[in-house]
């Protein structure tokens, strides 16, 4: 039987109508994987049509985090920041043999993989769209299926053009019109490192992250809890290069978040990675720090080699049980 | 007592597919036979075509690609050394339409149906036509040449396309079938050193083989390195020589760990032994 996109909306409405009457009615509180399912099949009803091409709509990753509870990771950062291009480093670490413990099981986006790859080498970089950053409204979702001793992990990654997070940053847009952000396990507030080793654009880069994860502490019931936010900084490789004034540039920008994060949830810490998907550097090998942060997303106590004792603020225990920091 | 089993055949367009069965068929039905092979028990229905393909192995000519009017589904009743009979049903998803599955064509019916049915897996890829993985460069490396700025799925690694070949086939079957990945044209390689073949999977396949290897539980594999032809035929010393060789499945060499025989259809017997 083929359904209209209309009669499905219907029927999802329905079948919501009477699940929130259920509820209602048992008066059993929702579990917080239950929001989440919820919140990603909403943000799925709106979604394009399937598509082998470049990545999976909303609607087809709600289908994988339905059938099997899949690890839902969002990364949140303006436009080049290196999103994109973690994401295709991550991939191509597999492409060479297991990371991290990890096996590759799978994926249902090897096309989007190999593309964004390509492009990273031939094009003008690897989200395709204009300068070869990730095009608005593009589909965002990148799948891989990881094998680690007896689990199986389903990782699902947000890829989403960086406009929408200036769009969240500058207040144009909310956090709670981002319902995939309420279903997301881990939320990864991307700072371009390129910009911090910028003397020109570092406060600039400063200010957006600060702003985003203000926007998104001020929604509370955007996002699933304060501990799913991590800082993530890319191109580490020029903060190196750039001396004691990008280290500083970078210090100051995980102090303001740190500061706003603990002035609304005293008991939470913020955790950093560093990144270097495409290290210039002789001092750190190409795809630095993807592996720390596989293993931040999939729930191993992440190694802290990459992050020296002295980032006092980042507590290198189990991703999902950061401490407070002091 | 006869059973059937139903063995897909997977892999690239020209990864040796038919040549597989060419050298099987001869060999199966060889006298005298091979000690431990599989042994044909009745001639099959399609006949002529595997009486087609044999004759071309034998003249060891380069075999050609699964033809429109070949047959999709080859059968072959066959019996192990201990007396064991079985129906080998052997439908291949042709090359083809792997190639335009990846290229983004959805599978067709028929294959779904095929695939559905299956028993075991075989898997072929050609030693010397793997394409290698892009790896990212430094972001300040040399800009690479002009021309390739478009991507083509044609042009993607062979890991690539074998892994979402294995991603589809786990969508269309139900449970978890035994594999064997025959890397034919083992005695292409090149420059390459002494290797075991799953050895060769893991350092030319990494991506595939961490498929594999991630679900060897419940979806048990074997590696085997197959030259079907036993050399190149391509090259004039080495056809006489091949050509030399009696009975014509000795030039056969089939690898898998350190073992070394001329029976090619181990991996089959491998298959059925685990569906037991």
């Amino acid at each position: 039987m083929t359904e209209t996109p209309e009669e499905n909306t219907k029927a999802e409405e329905q079948a919501s109508a009477a699940e929130e009457a259920a509820a209602e009615e048992t008066a059993v509180p929702e579990s917080d994987s239950e929001a989440l399912e919820r919140a990603l099949k909403e943000a799925g009803a709106q979604g394009a049509p399937w598509s082998r091409g470049e990545a999976l709509a909303d609607s087809e990753a709600g289908e994988i985090a339905a059938e099997r509870r899949a690890t839902v990771v969002l990364l949140a950062g303006g436009t080049g920041s290196g999103k994109t291009t973690l994401l295709a480093s991550l991939y191509e670490r597999f492409g060479r043999g297991p990371l991290a413990a990890h096996l590759f099981d799978g994926s249902r986006t090897l096309h989007g993989f190999e593309l964004r790859c390509h492009r990273s080498i031939y094009g003008s970089g690897p989200g395709g769209g204009e300068q070869g950053h990730t095009a608005f409204g593009a589909m965002p979702w990148l799948h891989l299926r990881l094998r680690r001793d007896e689990r199986t992990i389903e990782l699902l990654m947000g890829d989403y053009s960086g406009e929408h997070f200036e769009a969240l940053a500058s207040g144009s847009e909310k956090p709670i019109e981002f319902p995939q952000l309420r279903r997301a396990d881990h939320i990864g507030v991307v700072i371009d490192g390129g910009a911090l080793a910028n003397p020109a654009r570092a406060m600039a880069e400063q200010r957006e992250a600060l702003e985003l994860v203000r926007a998104l502490l001020d929604e509370p019931e955007a996002y699933a809890v304060p501990e799913s936010i991590t800082v993530i900084v890319t191109k580490w490789d020029l903060v190196l290069k750039g001396g004691e004034r990008a280290r500083k540039a970078f210090d100051r920008a995980l102090e303001l978040i740190s500061d706003e994060i603990a002035s609304r949830h005293p008991s939470a810490s913020v955790g950093y990675i560093e990144t270097a998907a495409r290290s210039t550097s002789d001092q750190l090998p190409l795809g630095h720090g993807v592996d720390d942060l596989l293993l931040r997303w999939t729930d191993v106590p992440v190694v802290p080699i990459a992050n020296p004792p002295e980032a006092a603020k980042y507590s290198p225990v189990g991703p999902n049980n950061f401490k407070a920091g002091e | 007592m006869s059973e059937d089993m139903r063995i897909l055949m997977v892999g690239l367009s020209g990864s040796g597919k038919t040549t597989y069965l060419a050298a099987l068929y001869e060999l199966v039905r060889a006298e005298p036979p091979l000690p431990g092979a599989l042994r044909l028990v009745e001639e099959p229905a399609q006949r002529d075509y595997f009486h087609r393909i044999a004759q071309n192995w034998l003249k060891l000519e380069r075999m050609l690609h699964t033809q429109p009017g070949d047959p999709r589904t080859a059968s072959l009743q066959l019996m192990t050394a201990d007396q064991r009979s079985f129906q080998l049903d052997i439908p291949d998803i042709s090359g083809e339409d792997f190639n335009h599955a990846w290229e983004g064509d959805p599978w067709p019916d028929a294959v779904k149906e095929v695939a559905a049915d299956a028993d075991a897996v075989l898997i072929f890829a050609r030693r010397d036509e793997v394409k290698r993985p892009l790896f990212l460069p430094p972001d300040d490396a040399e800009p690479p040449p002009e021309g390739k700025e478009k991507w083509s799925a044609e042009d993607a690694p062979t890991q690539t396309k074998l892994a979402d070949l294995l991603e589809s086939l786990d969508a269309m079957v139900t449970g978890a079938l035994p594999m064997a990945l025959i890397a034919s044209a083992w005695d292409m390689g090149g420059d390459e050193e002494e290797i075991r073949p799953d050895q060769w999977l893991k350092l030319r396949l990494p991506l595939l083989w961490q498929m594999l290897e991630s679900r060897k539980e419940a979806r048990p594999y074997r590696v085997y390195g197959v030259s079907a032809q036993g050399g190149d035929v391509e090259n004039e010393k080495e056809r006489a020589r091949l050509a030399e060789i009696e009975p014509a499945y000795l030039r056969v060499d089939v690898r898998s760990g350190e073992e070394s025989s001329s029976d090619i259809s181990a991996p089959i017997s491998w298959l059925f032994e685990q569906l037991q």
